[in-house]
């Protein structure tokens, strides 16, 4: 399976690129090598079948969160990653993903 | 065009009457048109934008919003930074959950490589307690001026002692 965290936000104009390069540093910070980029929404579909482990900035639609769960691509939440609450728990989630 | 560049004092206004979320983008999408900031069609690029994909955040010190278009529609880059008089509804990124805010700051994005730094520094900003304390307690736009551009001169200089 292909390795590739993608984080979605409305256009990736800024948020999702912000995002992508927060997870960027901290995979860095803990010698983590695993790909990580900014798409999106609009093309999420597209994309879903390159990636294995998907962060959402743009509330995901149902029929985005079934194509996830049909190719077991695992969901997170971007969020804590702009507001600070909750983003170790999620981050901590995120790097035991990148293990399996 | 560095960062500090975008924050103007003619482009902070703590003192702004809506009701409503869609009255305070007509507010200031007519002021940034004025300005020569943003294309005629901003406020249709925003509302549409804001909609599909909304930017309220409750962080851990105070409910934000980012409303911003896609670059199409933004002539030069920018920060408007608004304060409501009273607070209006918007909906919440990532799970468009209504939410109540009164601090308001509009990301004229023009090229999304170069500008993402502004966004990562509001970001590290909203997450430091003492500078959301201080914003908080700014009344006025000269003072809320000053206390980002001394900010981020302070971070600079960390860098520059980070690096020697």
């Amino acid at each position: 399976m292909a390795k590739k965290l993608i984080v979605a936000c409305g256009s990736g104009v800024a948020t999702s690129t912000t995002i992508a390069e927060k997870i960027k540093a901290k995979f860095e910070d803990d010698g983590i090598d695993y790909p990580v980029e900014a798409v999106d929404y609009k093309s999420i579909m597209n994309e879903l079948p390159s990636a294995s482990i998907y962060v959402y900035i743009a509330q995901p639609d149902i029929e985005v969160l079934d194509r996830a769960a049909e190719l077991s691509i695992p969901v997170f939440a971007g969020i804590p990653f702009l507001t600070g609450m909750g983003m170790d728990a999620i981050y901590a989630e995120i790097v035991e993903e990148t293990g399996k | 065009m560095s960062i500090k560049e975008l924050f103007q004092p003619e482009l902070i206004d703590l003192q702004v009457q809506a009701n409503s979320e869609e009255e305070l983008f007509a507010v200031i999408a007519e002021r940034l048109l004025e300005l020569g900031y943003v294309y005629s069609d901003y406020l249709t690029g925003i509302t549409l934008r804001e909609r599909n994909f909304p930017t309220g955040l409750i962080t851990q010190h105070l409910n934000i919003a980012l409303p911003h278009s896609d670059t199409e529609y933004v002539k030069k880059p920018f920060i408007y930074i608004v304060r409501l008089k009273q607070p209006v509804i918007v909906r919440q990124m990532g799970d468009n959950q209504e939410m109540l805010v009164k601090d308001i700051f509009f990301l004229g994005i023009k090229e999304p490589t170069k500008q993402v730094g502004l966004l990562q520094l509001l970001i590290t900003l909203f997450q430091e307690e003492a500078f959301m304390e201080a914003l908080q307690n700014v009344e006025e736009s000269e003072a809320m001026y000053a206390l980002f551009i001394t900010k981020l001169a302070e971070m600079e200089e960390e860098r520059v002692w980070q690096k020697s």
